[in-house]
C-alpha cells in the first residue's frame, strides 16, 4: 500500500463556507493547504510556485478563475489546477478544461472525490515518466501490452475492464467513488439509475478474485478500493 | 374522430345535395311550365289565325272552305287540315282523324302519332285546332309542334339523366368542400391534442384568408400564447428554484460531510450516509432541470461535431450487456457499421443512457433488449426496444413531460426527468422519435439527421479520458 502522499495545494476560492469544507475535509489526510481569497492574490501566489496543485474556484472576485489560470498557462506555469464549478452546465465545464484546467468538480463534490483526484495529481507528480506496468500485490497490469496477469495466472479483460482495472490500480489504497469511475471510466457525467459500475466491478471480481488468492477490490461506501486488506 | 368527421361531411353534403335536387326541381318544372304554355300560345295564335284565313277567306260554304284548305296545302306541309261533314265525312283535307279521336277532339288538342293519326315522318306532333262552321260542317286546323312533344320528353326522360348526374356531381363537389372545411376543424383539433400533450409551441396554422376558420385560429393561437407564457413562467420559476437552492443543498451537503467525519460510532455515520443520499437525489433533481434548460437555450449546437454513432452505440450496449447479464437479461446489438450524425457526443450519449436505462428498469427478468442501428434517407434510425409492459398509447406524448410517471412504475425509484431529458435531447439535435408498440414492450424509434459535410470548426477537445 502506498504511503500517503503530502500535497502542497493552493485553494483559490472566496466563499469561507467552502474554504473551510475543504480544510476540515482534507485535514485527516495531511495536505498542505494554503488559501488565496480573491483571484489576484491567487495569481500571485501560484506564479510565486512551490505548489503541486491549485483548486481554483470558477467565480472568483477580481479576476475570475477562467482567466487566471490562462493567465498562469500563458506564463508557462503548469502546476496542475483544478477547478471548482458551482455549475455543472457541459459549457462551463468544457471551457474549464480549454482553458487548461486538469480537472474539474461541480460543487457540491464528495471529499473522497477530490482526494482521488488529488492523489491521481500527487502520483503524477511523482512518477512523472507514466510508468506503464501497474502492480497491486501479485496482480500485474501492463499498459502498453494490455497484459494482465495474477501470480502467474493471464487474465483476459474486455476494454472496459482493462480500462476500469487501470483506474483502480492507478488509485491503489485510495477510496474512489462510483461517480468518479462512471465519468473517468464511461465519461458518463450524470448519474445513472443502472448498476452499470457495480455489475462491471462484480465481473472483474470473478476474474481476477478467484483461485484463492486474496480478495484485490473492496466495496466501501460509494465507491471502491483496490489494495490488499487486512 | 377521422371517421365521425367523414360522416359529418357525408352527413352535410347529403343535406345540402337534397336541398340543390329539390330547388332544382322546382325551377324545373316552372321552366316547363312557362316553357310549355309559351310554345303552345304561340302556336295556337298562328292556327288560330290560319283558321280565320280559310273561313274569311273563302267564299262560304262548303266548296268555298275546301278551296281555300286546297290553296293553303299547296303552301306548307306543316299545317294539317280537315274539314268534315256533320255526319263525319271527310269533304277535304290532308288529316285523316280516326273515329275515336273525332268523338273527344274538342277546341284545342296536342295530338301525336298514339293518337291515331298517320303524321309525315319529320312531324312528330301536331296541334289543332276544332271549330264548327255556320253550316254545320266541322273544320279542324293543325299545326307541326315537334318543338310540344320534344319537351315534354325532355322533362319525361332525359331531364332525370341530367338531374341524376347533377345530383352526383354536388354530392360530390359537396363532400370535398365540406372536407376541405372540416379538415380544418380536425387540423385545430389535432393541434389541440398535440398541445395538450405537452407540445406547447405548436400553433394552429392560419392560411391567411380572414374566413371564420381564420379568424377561429388566430382566437386560438392567442389564447395558446398566453397559456405558453404562463407555462414558461412555470418553467422558469422551477429552473430558479432548482438554480437557487443548489447553493443551500450544496451547503447542507458539505455539512453533512463533515459532520460524518466526526460520527462517534457506525450508526451515526449510517444515518449521515443517508441523508446525504437523500440532498444527492433532490440535488440530482436539480441537476436534471437544469441540464434540460441548458438544452433548451440551444447553446449546445454551437458545438456540434461529427459524431460517431454506431461506436458510441456499441460501447454503450457493450457496457450495458454486462448489467443485462447481471440482471438475467439479454441485451443484442445489431449496428449498421459507419454511422456518423452531427451532434453533441456526451447529451446523445445521455440520451441514448436514459433510453437504455428505461428498457433496462421496466423489463422483466429474462426479458429481452435489442438495440438497432441503420442508415436511411439522409437520416439514421436508431431503435431501442423492450418486452417490458410498455406505454399505452393515449400517454405516449404525456410521459416527455417533466416528472411524468405511470402509475405503474410509481413504486420505483425514479425522476420522471429521463424521458423529458431525452425529448430535449432529441429537438436540440432535430431529431424525430416516437413510440411504438413492440408487442409486448415498448420500441422507441429516433430519426436522426445524418451528418452531411459539416462546417468546418474547430472540434472540441474530447474530455480526457485516463490513458
Ligand atoms: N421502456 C419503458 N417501458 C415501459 N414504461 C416506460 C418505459 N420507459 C419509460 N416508461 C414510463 O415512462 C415514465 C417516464 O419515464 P422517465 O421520464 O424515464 O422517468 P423515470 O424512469 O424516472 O420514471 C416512467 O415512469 C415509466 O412509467
Ligand atoms: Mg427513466
Amino acid at each position: 500500500m502506498n504511503e500517503p502522499e503530502r500535497v502542497r495545494i493552493l485553494l483559490i476560492e472566496d466563499d469561507d463556507k467552502t474554504v473551510a469544507y475543504l480544510r476540515r475535509g482534507l485535514a485527516p489526510e495531511g495536505h498542505a493547504l494554503s488559501v488565496a481569497t480573491d483571484g489576484c492574490t491567487g495569481l500571485i501566489q501560484a506564479a510565486e510556485g512551490g505548489f503541486d496543485l491549485l483548486i481554483i474556484d470558477r467565480m472568483l472576485p477580481g479576476i475570475d478563475g477562467l482567466a487566471l489560470l490562462r493567465t498562469l498557462r500563458t506564463g508557462k506555469i503548469d502546476t496542475p489546477a483544478l477547478f471548482l464549478t458551482a455549475l455543472g452546465s457541459i459549457d462551463d465545464r468544457v471551457t474549464g478544461l480549454r482553458a487548461g484546467g486538469d480537472d474539474y468538480l461541480v460543487k457540491p463534490f464528495e471529499l473522497a472525490e477530490l482526494e482521488a483526484r488529488i492523489c491521481a495529481v500527487a502520483r503524477r507528480r511523482h512518477s512523472p515518466g507514466k510508468s506503464t506496468r501497474l502492480r497491486v500485490a501479485d496482480l500485474a497490469l501492463d499498459r502498453l501490452s494490455g497484459e494482465v496477469t495474477r501470480g502467474d495466472r493471464v487474465i483476459e479483460l474486455t476494454p472496459r475492464e482493462f480500462h476500469l482495472l487501470s483506474f483502480l490500480m492507478l488509485h491503489e489504497g485510495q477510496i474512489v467513488p462510483r461517480r468518479l469511475l462512471l465519468e473517468k471510466v464511461w465519461n458518463y457525467h450524470y448519474e445513472t439509475r443502472t448498476s452499470i459500475v457495480q455489475t462491471h466491478i462484480s465481473r472483474l471480481r470473478d476474474k481476477i478474485d478467484t483461485d484463492g488468492g486474496r480478495p484485490l477490490i473492496r466495496t466501501v461506501k460509494r465507491g471502491y478500493c483496490m489494495g490488499l486488506h487486512d | 374522430m377521422k371517421n365521425t368527421l367523414k360522416s359529418t361531411a357525408f352527413r352535410l353534403s347529403l343535406q345540402s345535395t337534397v336541398i340543390s335536387g329539390a330547388s332544382a326541381m322546382i325551377i324545373s318544372s316552372v321552366i316547363y311550365y312557362a316553357a310549355g304554355s309559351a310554345i303552345r300560345r304561340e302556336l295556337d295564335r298562328t292556327i288560330k289565325n290560319e283558321q280565320m284565313e280559310i273561313v274569311s277567306g273563302s267564299e262560304g260554304g262548303t266548296g268555298g272552305v275546301a278551296q281555300s284548305i286546297a290553296d293553303e296545302l299547296s303552301e306548307s306541309n306543316r299545317t294539317f287540315y280537315a274539314l268534315l261533314s256533320p255526319s263525319g265525312g271527310m269533304l277535304a283535307g290532308n288529316l285523316r282523324i280516326p273515329p275515336a279521336l273525332l268523338a273527344r277532339w274538342q277546341g284545342y288538342e296536342t295530338l301525336t302519332r298514339a293518337d291515331g293519326l298517320a303524321l309525315p315522318r319529320h312531324i312528330t306532333a301536331i296541334r289543332g285546332l276544332e271549330t264548327t262552321l255556320e253550316d254545320g260542317d266541322r273544320l279542324y286546323v293543325a299545326e307541326e309542334a315537334n318543338g310540344l312533344l320534344a319537351l315534354r320528353y325532355f322533362f319525361a326522360h332525359s331531364f332525370w339523366l341530367y338531374l341524376t348526374g347533377m345530383l352526383a356531381l354536388a354530392m360530390a363537389g359537396g363532400f370535398l368542400l365540406v372536407r376541405s372545411a372540416l379538415a380544418r376543424v380536425q387540423a385545430i383539433a389535432l393541434t389541440s391534442r398535440e398541445i395538450m400533450a405537452g407540445n406547447l409551441a405548436r400553433r394552429v396554422a392560419v392560411d391567411g384568408s380572414g374566413d371564420e376558420f381564420d379568424r377561429l385560429a388566430l382566437s386560438l393561437n392567442a389564447m395558446l400564447d398566453q397559456i405558453e407564457m404562463l407555462m414558461r413562467n412555470i418553467q422558469q420559476v422551477s429552473n430558479d428554484i432548482s438554480h437557487d437552492l443548489r447553493s443551500p443543498l450544496a451547503r447542507l451537503r458539505e455539512s453533512l460531510e463533515i459532520s460524518r467525519l466526526d460520527a462517534p460510532d457506525d450508526q451515526t455515520e449510517h444515518a449521515f450516509d443517508e441523508a446525504i443520499t437523500q440532498v444527492d437525489h433532490v440535488l440530482g433533481i436539480f441537476s436534471a432541470i437544469l441540464r434540460i434548460a441548458e438544452i433548451e437555450s440551444r447553446a449546445r449546437r454551437e458545438h456540434f461535431s461529427e459524431v460517431h454513432l454506431t461506436e458510441l452505440l456499441r460501447d454503450m450496449s457493450g457496457s450495458f450487456k454486462t448489467v443485462a447479464m447481471a440482471e438475467g437479461k439479454t441485451l443484442d446489438a445489431e449496428l449498421e457499421p459507419g454511422l456518423v450524425v452531427p451532434g453533441d457526443r456526451e447529451l446523445l450519449e445521455q440520451m441514448f443512457v436514459n433510453l437504455i436505462e428505461n428498457a433496462m428498469i421496466y423489463s422483466p427478468v429474462g426479458g429481452s433488449i435489442q438495440i438497432r442501428a441503420r442508415a436511411g434517407a439522409g437520416r439514421v434510425e436508431v431503435e431501442i426496444a423492450d418486452d417490458g409492459p410498455g406505454i399505452p398509447e393515449r400517454e405516449r406524448q404525456r410521459v416527455l413531460q417533466r416528472f411524468v410517471r405511470l402509475d405503474a412504475s410509481r413504486h420505483r425509484e425514479g425522476t420522471g426527468l429521463g424521458l423529458a431529458l431525452v425529448a430535449s435531447i432529441a429537438s436540440l439535435h432535430e431529431a424525430t422519435f416516437r413510440f411504438e408498440d413492440n408487442a409486448p414492450g415498448l420500441r422507441v424509434v429516433l430519426h436522426l439527421p445524418r451528418a452531411t459535410q459539416l462546417p468546418a470548426r474547430d472540434t472540441l477537445p474530447d474530455v480526457p479520458r485516463p490513458a
